[in-house]
């Protein structure tokens, strides 16, 4: 066992886990955040993803000791309602969402991009979600997403 | 009739829930929870075995295990299943796939569960598997199972007219071989289950995704041996299904629940993603002899098929081949038909309902033999299609009676997916001679409903005294959008606006049997119960009102949360009004409300009414097929469904999406493999399935002739839209190489060997090209 610290959706936490322990399971089980999915453990599928430090993890290939004061955000740390996000507001108003598992993973693939990437064309869009896998939109929705939140965050900008 | 609600393109109401990360799926129900033991199973590595002893003993001394079980520990019947109760939840004495469970170990935590089933001894005596179904009819053939007299599981039989009299006078006589893949629904959410003791009746409540928690209930009863009131099964969001989970549940739920029965503790059971593949239900393969006879003109005249599908180990859903001989001729006119239709046992996992159900095998083999057709007569695929269609007052080759009034929809999707791929201009080539364009189409009809007698549905509905409602229904919300789709039908109803209606996700305790989540159905079937359940709550508030406003019944509409004389407007009041006055008048608010199709009248050959409805599409593509590395990519895929009525249009079209995608995976890459019946592609690294890069944007059309038996005309639209794209595929390539594929999915291998085969690799090619 050992003690692990890092920064939770902006505060700073601390837990005491197993070496072999995976960020995925620590979220969902020691902090209760279980918007983050485990689809597959093998890191195929991207239903898993947060962000340290900013880039897209799968955290179910990711070890918690690995995140030792770094700074991890999962799709709670985005917004609730209320305060949504542009993304997360852009995948309700596309008609992105359907079952839903995939979708947190999607956001935060999705808000990385964004903000590495303001003012993509369609085919980056899609491409920026290619890693993941849904099996009920085809994609085509979560990609309208990400061009109108997009879009929305360009208008902001303005 | 003007609509308010119905026919709007809303945001669903569960959407906020699911980009926040709050939506509950049945695994987020562990989380704060303490004392709950962790299930794990041991599956069978063999795919056909018999169990000579198994040993417990070191796993039931691992310290923190609570329970370890095998077949002798079960409370009640060691059996379940959709049609009959054959599959174990522990085998006995006999394995039939790699995938039968034969013990179960209930632990403090996942660790010591892993580690204790890795304790168990089973002393197996290994009996060669059979993964083909081909090996395993006709004379001779290996047992799928010790002393089965035979591995043929059912057989039917269609027949229609005289079939051989429409071949004697035919002009042309076509005839394939079609062969279609075990694949897997691969849904993101993979199986799982919360059980623990009700406290109260001393039953069990079991937390699963679900495709109808009332069937869950009378299925899985037996096998906890307790009576179904005694059972309370809930079914959270649910993270996809397809139709899968509609069996997989009783996997899961069976173990857990028997656990929590033994331990009367929690226990909390979920598969990994390779036991999600290993273990449950699949897609029937299928392999099918098709006959299509026509006159010179290109009229259909007959259809012979000779269907075998692959049944697995178990029966789990065996009608996969009354759907395929069923939909034999498709959506066109024929004198004659006769097809038979077997399901063979062999030792691969078992099979079950999969978005479809049959008709995409059968599809694939009817639409890529109208394309050889019309190719043969020099016709256009449009215009054979159109032309063979079924008309209002014809007979299907099932033996059913069109009825224009609930919608005949081909023509029109077939001239709107003409007129959007430009059918009538060329195709441009691209200039590098290792790339071929082409395209194709295909056409399709899907019932509405299971078909079966006595398919129905009940919902409740109960008005609140402030004028918001809540309806009961046990139809699952599995990403498909029902909560939206009864949200906008109520509304619609009861002249509320959709904010106002909530809905309860489905519980047995509180929401009545609507029926399966399967079969295109939710939303015609529940939507008709809501309608009525809606419509008697309705009533009683008129009478209410109208006495309150001294007005006559008649004169009072229901629009937009108001009740409002049409003769008067002066005289209105809120619905809320209305509920506060119906409260304290001691008028009844709460309803349920009932659907049932027109009972099926389908005899031993197959004919007569099955499903009240039918929906209608047309599939076509534009691919680009590289004859270097036989990869395929699909440029354009264009779809016109024949819904009767998008209930919310955004969702139709999120269906058509996803559905296509799953269609075009089905044409291209979508194929388990198995070593004599243990699959050997279990995991998303093996078994592909379509990501964004694989995929164009789809362009839909959707056509709305309305069904008269339908809520507000809807028909359905969950199962079509995959229908299409694997022949609209198949035909595309043979458009570009004069290259026929009769095997899906066309991966780049099989693309390759046909081409090989058909001395089409040019020496170029064959030099620069490395078939794998």
């Amino acid at each position: 066992m050992s003690i692990v610290r890092f920064t939770l959706n902006g505060a700073p936490v601390s837990c005491e886990v197993p070496a072999d322990a995976l960020l995925v399971d620590t979220i969902r089980s020691a902090f209760g955040l279980t918007g983050t999915k485990k689809g597959c453990g093998t890191g195929d599928c991207g239903a898993c993803t947060v962000l340290i430090d900013g880039v897209p993890v799968r955290s179910c290939i990711y070890l918690t000791c690995m995140a030792d004061g770094r700074d991890v955000v999962t799709i709670e740390g985005l917004g609730g309602p209320g305060r949504l996000t542009a993304v997360q507001q852009a995948f309700m108003d596309a008609g992105a969402v359907q079952c839903g598992y995939c979708i947190p993973g999607m956001i935060m693939v999705a808000t990385a991009f964004l903000n590495r990437n303001p003012h993509p064309t369609r085919e980056q869009a899609r491409e920026s979600v290619s890693g993941n896998l849904c099996r009920c939109t085809g994609y085509q929705k979560i990609v309208d997403a990400v061009m109108l939140a997009a879009a929305r965050l360009g208008e902001e900008g303005r | 009739m003007e609509l308010h609600e119905v026919g709007k393109r809303q945001i669903r109401q569960d959407a906020l829930a699911k980009v926040t990360g709050e939506a509950k799926f049945t695994a987020d129900y562990l989380a704060g929870r303490t004392g709950v033991l962790i299930a794990k199973a041991l599956y069978s590595p063999y795919s056909h075995a018999v169990i000579k002893n198994i040993d417990i003993s070191a796993a039931e001394a691992l310290p923190g295990v609570v329970r370890v079980i095998t077949a002798k520990d079960l409370p009640g019947r060691n059996g379940y299943g959709l049609m009959k109760f054959d599959k174990p939840v522990l085998a006995e004495r006999e394995v039939l796939y790699a995938g039968d469970a034969v013990a179960a170990v209930a632990a403090v935590d996942e660790e010591t569960a892993k580690k204790a089933v890795s304790l168990i001894k089973v002393d197996y005596k290994a009996i060669p598997g059979c993964g083909d179904m081909d090996l395993l009819t006709g004379e001779g053939a290996p047992a799928y199972r010790e002393g089965a007299p035979s591995n043929i599981s059912s057989v039917y039989t269609l027949v229609h007219g005289d079939a051989d009299a429409a071949f004697a006078e035919a002009d042309v006589v076509l005839e394939g071989t079609f062969a279609t893949p075990t694949v897997d629904h691969a849904y993101l959410e993979p199986d799982v289950c919360l059980s623990e003791i009700d406290p109260m009746t001393g039953g069990l409540v079991l937390i699963c995704p679900h495709h109808s928690v009332h069937l869950s209930r009378r299925t899985m009863a037996g096998v906890f041996g307790l009576p179904e009131s005694r059972i309370r099964v809930i079914s959270p969001f649910v993270g996809g299904g397809f139709g899968g989970k509609e069996d997989s549940c009783f996997d899961v739920e069976g173990i857990c629940g028997v656990l929590t029965l033994l331990t009367r503790r929690p226990v909390f059971f979920e598969l990994t993603r390779d036991e999600v593949f290993r273990e449950t239900c699949k897609r029937h393969a299928s392999k099918t002899k098709y006959r299509l006879a026509a006159d010179r003109d290109g009229n259909l005249l007959g259809v012979q098929a000779d269907i075998l599908v692959d049944k697995g180990s178990y029966v789990g859903i065996d009608i996969i081949n009354l759907r395929m001989v069923t939909y034999c001729a498709g959506p066109y006119r024929v004198k004659g038909a006769r097809a038979v239709g077997r399901s063979v046992f062999t030792n691969k996992p078992y099979t079950s309902a999969m978005r479809g159900f049959g008709v995409p095998q059968i599809a694939f083999a009817v639409e890529s033999m109208m394309d050889e057709l019309a190719r043969k007569l020099g016709k256009d695929p449009f215009e054979i299609r159109l032309q063979n269609a079924l008309r209002d007052g014809e007979e299907s080759a099932f033996g059913a009676r069109m009825h224009a009034e609930r919608g005949l929809g081909l023509p029109e999707c077939l001239a709107a997916v003409r007129e959007k791929m430009r059918w009538d201009e060329p195709l441009a080539q691209p200039g590098e001679p290792h790339l071929r364009r082409g395209r194709g189409i295909a056409a399709y009809m899907y019932g509405t409903g299971g078909g079966s007698r006595g398919e129905g549905a009940m919902v409740g509905a109960q008005l609140q005294p402030d004028g918001s409602l809540n309806l009961e229904v046990s139809i699952n919300e599995l990403g498909q959008g029902v909560i939206q789709v009864m949200s906008q039908i109520g509304a619609e109803t009861l002249g509320l606006t959709s904010d106002r209606v909530s809905l309860t996700l489905s519980d047995s305790a509180s929401s009545p049997d609507a029926g399966f989540t399967t079969a295109s159905r939710g939303t015609t079937f529940a939507g008709n119960a809501v309608i009525d359940a809606c419509t008697q709550i309705r009533e009683n508030l008129r009478g209410v009102a109208a006495r309150h406003l001294e007005e006559e019944p008649e004169a009072l509409a229901f629009c937009e949360n108001e009740v409002v004389s049409r003769t008067d407007p002066e005289k209105k009041c809120t619905v809320a009004q209305a509920a506060g006055w119906a409260r304290s008048d001691g008028v009844c608010t709460a309803a349920t409300g009932s659907w049932y199709a027109p009972m099926s009248t389908m005899n031993r050959d197959i004919q007569g009414e099955q499903m009240h409805a039918f929906a209608f599409g047309v599939a076509g593509v534009e691919i680009t097929a590289d004859l270097r590395s036989g990869a395929i990519r699909v440029d354009r895929a264009v779809q016109a469904i024949d819904v009767g009525k998008a209930v919310n249009p955004l969702q139709v079209e999120g269906q058509m999406e996803g559905g296509g995608a799953m269609g075009i995976g089905y044409g291209l890459m979508e194929e388990h493999f198995d070593r004599g019946g243990v699959l050997t592609n279990t995991s998303y690294h093996e078994y592909l399935i379509p990501t964004a890069m694989d995929l164009p944007e789809f362009e839909n059309v959707i056509v709305e002739k309305a069904n008269a038996l339908g809520p507000y005309g809807a028909k359905g639209v969950g199962e079509p839209p995959l229908i299409g794209f694997a022949p609209a595929i198949a035909n595309a390539f043979f458009d570009a190489t004069g290259v026929r594929i009769r095997q899906i999915p066309l991966t780049p291998v099989r693309v390759m060997e046909a081409l090989e085969a058909a001395g089409k690799l040019g020496q170029e090619e064959k030099k620069s090209g490395t078939p794998v």
